[in-house]
Protein backbone atom coordinates (compact mmCIF):
# COMPACT_ATOMS: atom_id res chain seq x y z
CA UNK A 1 0.00 0.00 0.00
CA UNK A 2 1.29 3.73 -0.65
CA UNK A 3 1.39 6.45 1.43
CA UNK A 4 -2.10 8.50 1.70
CA UNK A 5 -0.76 11.54 0.80
CA UNK A 6 1.06 10.07 -2.39
CA UNK A 7 -2.64 10.51 -3.89
CA UNK A 8 -2.57 13.94 -5.70
CA UNK A 9 -6.41 13.69 -5.13
CA UNK A 10 -5.44 13.31 -1.35
CA UNK A 11 -3.11 15.81 -1.78
CA UNK A 12 -5.54 18.41 -3.41
CA UNK A 13 -8.12 17.52 -0.31
CA UNK A 14 -5.97 18.43 2.29
CA UNK A 15 -4.52 21.52 0.80
CA UNK A 16 -8.28 22.46 0.64
CA UNK A 17 -9.05 21.57 4.32
CA UNK A 18 -6.15 23.48 5.37
CA UNK A 19 -7.26 26.68 3.16
CA UNK A 20 -10.86 26.52 4.52
CA UNK A 21 -9.67 25.85 8.12
CA UNK A 22 -7.54 29.56 7.69
CA UNK A 23 -10.29 31.13 6.05
CA UNK A 24 -12.76 29.98 9.13
CA UNK A 25 -10.61 31.33 11.76
CA UNK A 26 -9.81 34.64 10.06
CA UNK A 27 -13.79 35.23 9.48
CA UNK A 28 -14.26 34.38 13.08
CA UNK A 29 -12.16 36.65 13.88
CA UNK A 30 -12.51 39.40 11.35
CA UNK A 31 -15.91 39.36 10.53
CA UNK A 32 -17.90 38.36 13.40
CA UNK A 33 -20.09 40.63 15.97
CA UNK A 34 -18.78 40.58 19.64
CA UNK A 35 -21.20 39.56 21.98
CA UNK A 36 -21.67 42.69 24.98
CA UNK A 37 -21.52 40.20 27.92
CA UNK A 38 -19.20 37.81 26.60
CA UNK A 39 -16.30 39.50 24.19
CA UNK A 40 -14.02 37.20 22.68
CA UNK A 41 -15.45 34.25 25.06
CA UNK A 42 -18.54 34.34 22.53
CA UNK A 43 -16.16 32.51 19.75
CA UNK A 44 -15.17 29.76 21.52
CA UNK A 45 -18.96 28.65 20.22
CA UNK A 46 -17.83 28.59 16.54
CA UNK A 47 -15.58 25.93 17.49
CA UNK A 48 -17.26 24.11 20.74
CA UNK A 49 -20.41 23.38 18.84
CA UNK A 50 -18.86 22.12 15.38
CA UNK A 51 -16.40 19.90 17.44
CA UNK A 52 -19.71 18.25 19.34
CA UNK A 53 -21.63 18.03 15.60
CA UNK A 54 -18.44 15.97 14.69
CA UNK A 55 -18.31 13.63 17.30
CA UNK A 56 -22.13 13.05 17.23
CA UNK A 57 -21.62 12.53 13.61
CA UNK A 58 -18.71 9.90 14.19
CA UNK A 59 -21.13 8.14 16.63
CA UNK A 60 -23.83 7.99 14.27
CA UNK A 61 -21.49 6.64 11.64
CA UNK A 62 -20.01 3.72 14.50
CA UNK A 63 -23.12 2.19 15.13
CA UNK A 64 -24.21 2.57 11.27
CA UNK A 65 -21.04 0.60 11.19
CA UNK A 66 -21.83 -1.72 13.09
CA UNK A 67 -25.14 -2.30 11.81
CA UNK A 68 -23.76 -3.32 8.48
CA UNK A 69 -21.10 -5.66 10.33
CA UNK A 70 -23.65 -7.66 11.45
CA UNK A 71 -25.72 -7.33 8.62
CA UNK A 72 -22.65 -7.65 5.78
CA UNK A 73 -20.33 -9.45 7.97
CA UNK A 74 -17.56 -7.78 6.37
CA UNK A 75 -14.50 -6.67 8.78
CA UNK A 76 -13.99 -3.67 6.31
CA UNK A 77 -17.31 -2.28 8.28
CA UNK A 78 -14.89 -2.79 11.86
CA UNK A 79 -12.61 -0.35 9.92
CA UNK A 80 -14.84 1.93 9.46
CA UNK A 81 -16.18 1.77 13.34
CA UNK A 82 -13.28 1.78 14.40
CA UNK A 83 -11.92 5.08 12.61
CA UNK A 84 -14.94 6.67 13.83
CA UNK A 85 -14.52 5.77 17.18
CA UNK A 86 -11.25 7.41 17.43
CA UNK A 87 -12.20 10.44 15.51
CA UNK A 88 -15.66 10.86 17.19
CA UNK A 89 -14.15 10.57 21.10
CA UNK A 90 -11.21 12.81 19.97
CA UNK A 91 -13.56 15.65 19.14
CA UNK A 92 -15.83 14.86 22.17
CA UNK A 93 -12.91 15.16 24.15
CA UNK A 94 -12.45 18.56 22.65
CA UNK A 95 -15.43 19.68 23.50
CA UNK A 96 -15.49 18.62 27.03
CA UNK A 97 -12.43 20.11 27.37
CA UNK A 98 -13.63 23.56 25.46
CA UNK A 99 -16.90 23.86 27.15
CA UNK A 100 -15.52 24.13 30.84
CA UNK A 101 -12.55 26.86 29.34
CA UNK A 102 -15.91 29.08 27.80
CA UNK A 103 -18.01 28.48 31.19
CA UNK A 104 -15.45 29.43 33.57
CA UNK A 105 -15.45 33.41 32.96
CA UNK A 106 -19.11 33.06 31.81
CA UNK A 107 -20.86 30.60 34.59
CA UNK A 108 -17.92 31.45 37.20
CA UNK A 109 -17.04 27.91 37.40
CA UNK A 110 -16.04 25.49 35.04
CA UNK A 111 -18.09 22.71 35.34
CA UNK A 112 -21.42 22.33 36.65
CA UNK A 113 -23.50 18.53 36.88
CA UNK A 114 -26.41 19.76 34.39
CA UNK A 115 -28.23 17.73 31.92
CA UNK A 116 -26.21 17.76 28.78
CA UNK A 117 -22.27 18.12 30.51
CA UNK A 118 -23.50 14.82 32.31
CA UNK A 119 -25.10 12.95 28.93
CA UNK A 120 -22.10 14.40 27.20
CA UNK A 121 -19.40 12.90 29.92
CA UNK A 122 -21.09 9.88 30.18
CA UNK A 123 -20.63 9.27 26.34
CA UNK A 124 -17.11 9.75 26.75
CA UNK A 125 -16.73 7.46 29.39
CA UNK A 126 -18.61 5.00 27.27
CA UNK A 127 -16.20 5.38 24.20
CA UNK A 128 -13.17 4.82 27.04
CA UNK A 129 -14.57 1.50 27.57
CA UNK A 130 -15.45 0.53 24.20
CA UNK A 131 -11.64 1.60 23.42
CA UNK A 132 -10.55 -0.83 27.01
CA UNK A 133 -12.93 -3.27 25.35
CA UNK A 134 -10.71 -3.20 21.96
CA UNK A 135 -8.11 -3.65 23.86
CA UNK A 136 -8.38 -6.18 26.17
CA UNK A 137 -10.94 -8.06 24.93
CA UNK A 138 -9.10 -10.99 24.01
CA UNK A 139 -9.64 -12.70 20.12
CA UNK A 140 -10.02 -10.34 17.30
CA UNK A 141 -13.48 -11.34 16.34
CA UNK A 142 -15.08 -11.42 19.76
CA UNK A 143 -13.93 -7.74 19.77
CA UNK A 144 -15.31 -6.94 16.56
CA UNK A 145 -18.68 -8.19 17.49
CA UNK A 146 -18.82 -6.80 21.12
CA UNK A 147 -17.60 -3.40 19.50
CA UNK A 148 -20.03 -3.37 16.70
CA UNK A 149 -22.97 -4.07 19.48
CA UNK A 150 -21.51 -1.06 21.69
CA UNK A 151 -21.32 1.01 19.33
CA UNK A 152 -24.99 0.89 18.28
CA UNK A 153 -26.03 0.77 22.20
CA UNK A 154 -23.93 4.08 22.84
CA UNK A 155 -25.53 5.91 20.40
CA UNK A 156 -28.66 5.56 22.65
CA UNK A 157 -27.42 8.61 24.55
CA UNK A 158 -26.19 11.11 21.10
CA UNK A 159 -30.16 11.52 21.37
CA UNK A 160 -30.72 11.96 24.73
CA UNK A 161 -28.03 14.68 24.85
CA UNK A 162 -29.87 16.46 22.08
CA UNK A 163 -33.46 16.34 23.89
CA UNK A 164 -31.47 16.88 27.39
CA UNK A 165 -32.30 20.80 27.28
CA UNK A 166 -36.09 20.27 27.17
CA UNK A 167 -35.93 17.13 28.80
CA UNK A 168 -35.08 17.83 32.33
CA UNK A 169 -36.33 21.10 34.27
CA UNK A 170 -35.47 24.56 33.51
CA UNK A 171 -34.24 25.31 36.73
CA UNK A 172 -31.75 22.65 36.49
CA UNK A 173 -30.43 23.75 32.95
CA UNK A 174 -27.58 26.01 32.48
CA UNK A 175 -27.40 25.77 28.82
CA UNK A 176 -28.76 28.38 26.60
CA UNK A 177 -32.57 27.65 25.88
CA UNK A 178 -32.27 29.93 22.27
CA UNK A 179 -32.71 27.73 19.40
CA UNK A 180 -29.84 28.13 16.38
CA UNK A 181 -32.44 29.66 14.17
CA UNK A 182 -33.02 32.49 16.38
CA UNK A 183 -29.58 33.31 16.64
CA UNK A 184 -28.94 36.96 14.53
CA UNK A 185 -27.57 36.30 10.96
CA UNK A 186 -24.14 37.83 11.39
CA UNK A 187 -23.64 34.63 13.80
CA UNK A 188 -25.63 32.33 12.47
CA UNK A 189 -23.83 32.10 8.83
CA UNK A 190 -20.44 31.85 10.61
CA UNK A 191 -21.62 29.38 12.47
CA UNK A 192 -22.80 27.37 9.62
CA UNK A 193 -19.59 27.87 7.83
CA UNK A 194 -17.81 26.39 10.38
CA UNK A 195 -20.08 23.39 10.69
CA UNK A 196 -19.66 22.94 7.28
CA UNK A 197 -15.93 23.20 7.31
CA UNK A 198 -15.57 21.10 10.55
CA UNK A 199 -17.33 18.48 8.27
CA UNK A 200 -14.91 18.30 5.20
CA UNK A 201 -12.65 18.08 7.80
CA UNK A 202 -14.00 14.97 9.32
CA UNK A 203 -14.48 13.45 5.72
CA UNK A 204 -10.94 13.61 5.20
CA UNK A 205 -9.81 12.48 8.29
CA UNK A 206 -12.14 9.15 8.42
CA UNK A 207 -10.18 8.67 4.64
CA UNK A 208 -6.98 9.07 6.27
CA UNK A 209 -7.59 6.76 9.59
CA UNK A 210 -9.44 3.97 7.58
CA UNK A 211 -6.28 4.16 5.17
CA UNK A 212 -4.31 3.59 8.09
CA UNK A 213 -6.22 1.10 9.80
CA UNK A 214 -5.94 -1.00 6.41
CA UNK A 215 -2.31 -0.63 6.48
CA UNK A 216 -1.53 -1.74 9.91
CA UNK A 217 -4.49 -4.89 9.16
CA UNK A 218 -2.58 -5.71 6.06
CA UNK A 219 0.81 -6.40 8.12
CA UNK A 220 -0.99 -8.45 10.98
CA UNK A 221 -2.39 -10.33 8.12
CA UNK A 222 0.16 -11.35 6.47
CA UNK A 223 1.85 -12.87 9.71
CA UNK B 1 -12.24 40.84 35.32
CA UNK B 2 -11.18 37.95 33.35
CA UNK B 3 -9.05 37.83 30.27
CA UNK B 4 -12.05 36.87 27.70
CA UNK B 5 -9.02 36.65 24.76
CA UNK B 6 -7.18 34.49 26.58
CA UNK B 7 -9.95 31.78 26.96
CA UNK B 8 -10.75 32.12 23.59
CA UNK B 9 -6.67 32.43 22.35
CA UNK B 10 -7.04 28.74 24.75
CA UNK B 11 -9.33 27.10 22.94
CA UNK B 12 -8.47 27.67 19.78
CA UNK B 13 -4.87 26.61 19.83
CA UNK B 14 -5.95 23.29 21.88
CA UNK B 15 -8.77 22.50 18.88
CA UNK B 16 -6.18 23.15 15.82
CA UNK B 17 -3.06 22.09 18.18
CA UNK B 18 -5.00 18.59 18.54
CA UNK B 19 -6.25 17.95 14.97
CA UNK B 20 -2.43 18.86 14.01
CA UNK B 21 -1.25 16.28 16.27
CA UNK B 22 -3.79 13.71 15.60
CA UNK B 23 -2.40 14.20 11.49
CA UNK B 24 0.89 13.96 12.72
CA UNK B 25 0.26 10.76 14.79
CA UNK B 26 -1.46 9.15 11.84
CA UNK B 27 1.67 10.25 9.39
CA UNK B 28 3.72 8.30 12.23
CA UNK B 29 1.60 5.19 11.85
CA UNK B 30 1.46 5.26 8.38
CA UNK B 31 4.88 4.90 8.18
CA UNK B 32 5.56 2.73 10.92
CA UNK B 33 3.26 -0.12 9.22
CA UNK B 34 4.13 0.38 5.70
CA UNK B 35 8.13 -0.27 6.85
CA UNK B 36 6.41 -3.49 9.22
CA UNK B 37 4.50 -4.63 6.28
CA UNK B 38 8.04 -4.21 3.56
CA UNK B 39 10.41 -6.20 6.20
CA UNK B 40 7.42 -8.76 6.02
CA UNK B 41 7.49 -9.07 2.36
CA UNK B 42 11.12 -9.32 2.55
CA UNK B 43 10.87 -12.09 4.70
Amino acid sequence: MTPFFQNKINRIWCLTVVGLLLLNVWNIVSNTPMVLDQHWAQKIFYVHVPSAWVGFLSYFVVMIAGLMFFIKGDEKWDDVGLAAAGIGTMFIALVLITGPIWATPIWGKPWIWEPRLTTTLILFLIYIGYFMMRTFGGHIERIRRYAAALGIIAFVDVPIIFVSVQFWAPEIQSHPQVEMAQQPIGILIPFLLSLSIFTVLYTLMMRYRIHVIRISNSGVENV
Amino acid sequence: MYNYFGYFLTVYLIVFGVIFGWFFNQIRLERQAINETSKLNES
